[in-house]
């Protein structure tokens, strides 16, 4: 009982502001409709069509890639950082929290603003060093190669330091007397890594999965700011895709089935990373 | 103790909240009108509002400012959607046929006097009109033309290209280390779209066949123009980034390129905010095919009224009287707020002086006469379009013949089954 | 010990070096604030002292308004946060700790809510707010940000980890499960309330679409909405956005500056784990 009355404000305004709007654009998306007029029902049209749609495919591979080099990047980079961090000390630490963290602070619209004046392929500063060290000059968000790879990196640059304080929360709260142990069986730095701080901060980890892989799949700001999803759609994520279908071609229905495709991929996918991360565990 | 302080503060601060909501005064009918202008153009717009609610009784006008990004796209969706679109709003041609398919836009032939709706030119009522029905009234025409860098063209002792081949040639000669020749818009887009018009018109060419049901964008002409993009981007001769949208007259005035294509809004800004660069910059007109024809685009904003709206007919007056009747708020508007081309003629011929000094001047002698209006494209369309551009000017793993040839099959599967008008 | 002053080196000069990286983009929103407009773009990384001006921030704080702008973001993101740690600490504690029918159902279709992107549900939001009377009023942008099933999940990932023991012997002297929530659990998860707090507040703060559709009226614009404000049709007023983006994000900085050490102290319960 008690446990219902603690859940009833989150889970009632769950229903309200998140749910109920989710079941509502369902019930758009079987409809052709641009927001404009009446809507008309059109059953299962819009994914019949979207199944022939090239854009739509080639979006959720954009996706794919995005969140291949996003999760784990975040990941691993955040757990180094947070052991960094943790070696450490007093005003030090501090310190270097802070600096990490600064980038979290910006709002994505202006890191877009900012790495496209670090990418500028004719004078931006990573061109600047690069010719200093003698190489050649880069187009990154030019190019229809590197401009993903580029995205990424901004995206991770965001959100890099807040994960990398809370895997530094978790490994906190490992007892220090479990590290003493360890050195005293003569396991060295690597070893306690593996096996104590590893294990210990598993639901930390787990979090920051998910919710990084979420997160990926939902990449829009800064790529709308800095390449527009260009050059070539070759940053056309499936939520910029979307977006697009809705707010500049006005297809409400088309883009309200595009989103729950999207949000049964990501549905599927997310539940099947839990269950893997709870298995290893048993 | 902390805590009970903030939170009894927080209690205080949400008492006193819900009377900072605005709420609307219910004494006279009200009608939002939403434009996404700033500073001396949003003050034009709130002394038209404040005078036309002096001069009637029955409605009272409110001026609501929506941020430029947002403005077409999700605000006004979401707003329409909802059933809280604005009364009185601002149209592009890029989103007309949406609203015009849908009904939205309320027919305001029975409201322009006849003398008013003369002054007009024929090509720019034509273009916000649908089986003869005026939906939305034009009122300002901004035009696309060649500003170049004249100390850079002195320097290498250049003439300012007037063909394609002489662009590339001289996009080739003019760029350095930390120059580009050339700058056009690369970010997908209808402006990306609009810069392209011209190329597209001037070598004889269009969107759709004369009876509409084809595409016709599958031509020598227009292949050979994106062959000649493709090679300035590939061979760096052309900015492949710009460092901000291309309808910033900045990048040309600051050195980061020796020619680009801009509008003529690009003047004021200069005057604005590179006073400086003034004399040094010229203007001509978008360089032609061997043997084409002048062709350049006209865009610029158009009034109208929502006929979904409870006083549409009020909003229909409202809109009407802004730009459709006295000519004076439009020509303050175009002459005096900006500087902009007018599609009503007598603005023109008023102020011969105005449009005959420096840049308007070459504006106005070599440019102005051979625009056409900015097409009124459906919104699948010019996504087939604007993909089309991206992938001709960018994607080197295709040839530019299967970039249009892609368009163009798109294109015909589109028409085959569209049914509303063009 | 020599050996361990030395990795400690070692481990300084690397956090120096990622530090140097991490920041430079920061460095290089700061330096271009300071600029003239037409140096934004020069990207002199290390521009002369005299060729920096404070007008930017200047014209920024004479924007008519600026201050009310502050002034609605923070009250906005003020009352989200503190509702939404509340609930959210509430819900997280139950879905970890109590047993209950439905517990799974429940968990997973809160994480469900995560999955959809927020442009999507964005008209029919609209819709429910516009019947709910609060278009055009700050309480139509802060409510519906309160549910959110990241703080939820935190929470529980966050209970998981700690010991049943401490609640046990709670119950033990006759606390009822409220009870224990609020005297025991609440005070315990004070690192990762303050976590979640920093990206909550940030979150809201930094909010720009859908305060954006709410408000019509300009008096209830928040910040990120003047800042938008800053680009028109054709020209962008860079030095301003630039400045007034530096100003948006100090609030943040300063406020995690203030509330770190409380986020990294770890819960103290090393005694009775294991």
């Amino acid at each position: 009982m008690t446990a219902y009355c603690m859940l009833l404000p989150d889970v009632l305004g769950l229903l309200v502001f998140v749910f109920i709007p989710i079941i509502y654009a369902f019930y758009i998306s079987l409809h052709s409709w641009t927001g404009l007029s009446d809507m008309q029902f059109i059953g299962f049209d819009n994914y019949i069509k979207m199944t022939k749609d090239r854009m739509f495919i080639k979006s959720i591979w954009v996706t794919a890639k995005y969140a291949l080099m996003y999760v784990p990047g975040v990941f691993v980079m955040a757990l180094l950082m947070a052991n960094l961090l943790n070696a450490l000390h007093g005003k030090v630490q501090s310190f270097f929290r802070t600096a990490y963290f600064l980038p979290y602070a910006i709002s994505t619209v202006i890191a877009g603003i900012v790495w496209s004046f670090m990418y500028n392929p004719m004078n931006g500063f990573l061109n600047q060093i690069i010719v200093l060290a003698g190489g050649e000059k880069m187009k990154f968000l030019a190019s229809p190669s590197q401009a993903l790879p580029s995205a990424v990196v901004v995206g991770i640059w965001l959100v890099l330091g807040y994960n990398t304080i809370l895997f530094l929360a978790a490994i906190k709260d490992i007892p220090k007397s479990y590290y003493e142990a360890a050195e005293l069986d003569g396991a060295g730095p690597v070893q306690k890594f593996f096996r104590i701080t590893v294990p210990l901060i598993k639901d930390t980890s787990v979090f920051v999965l998910v919710m990084c892989a979420i997160a990926s799949f939902q990449a829009f700001d800064q790529i709308k700011v800095m390449t527009g999803g260009g050059p070539a759609n070759a940053t056309t994520t499936s939520v910029l895709y979307i977006y697009r279908e809705a707010f500049e071609t006005f297809e409400m229905g088309y883009s309200s089935a595009l989103a729950f495709v999207l949000f049964l991929i990501i549905m599927v996918l997310t539940l099947a990373q839990m269950k893997l991360l709870k298995s290893r565990d048993d | 103790m902390k805590k009970k302080a903030i939170v009894s503060l927080i209690l205080c601060a949400a008492m006193v909240m819900p009377t900072i909501s605005v709420q609307a005064a219910e004494a006279k009918e009200e009608l939002k009108f939403w434009v996404f202008h700033s500073d001396q153009e949003l003050e034009f717009f709130q002394e038209c509002v404040d005078q036309y609610n002096e001069e009637q009784d029955s409605v009272e006008v409110v001026l609501e400012q929506v941020p430029w990004d947002d403005y077409n796209g999700t605000k006004m969706a979401t707003a329409f959607a909802s059933g809280e679109g604005p009364d009185v709003f601002l149209i592009a041609p890029g989103l007309f046929l949406k609203y015009a398919n849908s009904d939205v836009l309320m027919p305001l032939n029975d409201y322009i006097a006849p003398e008013a709706l003369a002054d007009f030119s024929e090509s720019s009522i034509e273009g916000v009109s649908v089986d003869d029905k005026i939906l939305a009234i034009p009122f300002e025409m901004e035009l696309l033309g060649l500003y170049y860098d004249k100390s850079v063209f002195a320097e290498e002792e250049l003439e300012v290209p007037t063909t394609w081949n002489e662009l590339y040639d001289a996009a080739k000669a003019l760029t350095t280390d930390s120059r580009y020749g050339f700058t056009m818009e690369t970010t997908k887009g209808t402006h990306q779209l609009f810069e392209w018009y011209p190329f597209l018109w001037q070598s004889g060419n269009d969107v759709y066949s004369e009876s509409q049901d084809a595409a016709a964008i599958n031509t020598e002409g227009v292949l050979e123009n994106l062959e000649i993009k493709r090679k300035m981007f590939e061979e760096g001769y052309a900015n492949i980034k710009p460092s901000r949208p291309n309808t910033e007259i900045g990048m040309l005035c600051e050195g980061e390129t020796a020619m680009q294509l801009n509008g003529s809004w690009a003047i004021s800004q200069m005057k604005n905010n590179y006073p400086d660069s003034m004399d040094n910059i010229g203007v001509a007109p978008v360089p032609v095919p061997e043997d084409g024809e002048a062709a350049t685009v006209a865009g610029g904003w158009k009034i109208c009224a929502n006929a979904n709206s409870k006083y549409a007919d009020e909003a229909a007056k409202f809109a009407v009287w802004m730009f459709g009747d006295d000519v004076a708020r439009t020509e303050k508007w175009c002459t005096d707020i900006k500087f902009a081309f007018s599609p009503r003629q007598s603005v023109i011929d008023a102020n011969e002086e105005l449009y005959h000094e420096g840049l308007n001047g070459e504006f106005t002698d070599k440019i102005l006469g051979t625009e056409k209006p900015e097409m009124r494209l459906p919104a699948e369309v010019s996504t087939i379009l604007q993909d089309m551009l991206q992938s001709a000017y960018f994607d080197t793993g295709i040839s530019v013949e299967d970039s249009v040839l892609i368009a163009e099959e798109s294109l015909n599967d589109f028409l085959s089954g569209y049914d509303g008008a063009l | 010990m020599k050996k361990r002053k030395i990795s400690q080196g070692l481990l300084l000069v690397i956090a120096v070096i990622l530090a140097i990286m991490i920041a430079f983009p920061v460095y290089m929103l700061v330096i271009s604030s300071f600029k003239e407009a037409k140096d934004v773009f020069n990207m002199n990384l290390f521009p002369s002292v005299s060729s920096l001006t404070l007008d930017n921030y200047k014209t920024v704080f004479m924007e008519e308004n600026f201050g009310g702008y502050i002034f609605n973001s923070f009250f906005v993101a003020t009352i989200v946060t503190v509702v939404a740690l509340f609930f959210h600490a509430m819900s997280g504690y139950a879905l970890a700790r109590l047993n209950f029918t439905g517990r799974k159902a429940i968990f997973t279709w809160i994480i469900s809510t995560l999955m959809i992107p927020f442009s999507v549900i964005m008209i029919p939001l609209f819709i429910i707010i516009k019947q709910m009377g609060l278009i055009n009023n700050l309480w139509g942008i802060i409510i519906p940000m309160i549910p959110n099933a990241y703080g939820i999940f935190l929470f529980h990932q966050f209970f998981l980890g700690i010991p049943k023991e401490l609640e046990e012997s709670a119950k033990i002297d006759g606390a009822s499960y409220f009870g224990v929530f609020v005297k025991i659990v609440l005070p315990l998860s004070k690192p990762i309330a303050v976590t979640l707090a920093v990206a909550f507040f940030l979150a809201n703060w930094n909010n720009y679409l859908w305060p954006l559709i709410v408000a019509q009226d300009r008096k209830l614009w928040l910040v990120q909405i003047a800042i938008a404000n800053f680009k028109s049709s054709q020209s962008v007023e860079w030095n301003l956005v630039l400045a007034a983006s530096c100003v948006s994000a100090l609030p943040i900085i300063i406020l995690f500056f203030i509330f770190q050490k409380h986020i990294t102290e770890g819960v103290k319960t090393a005694g009775i784990k294991g």
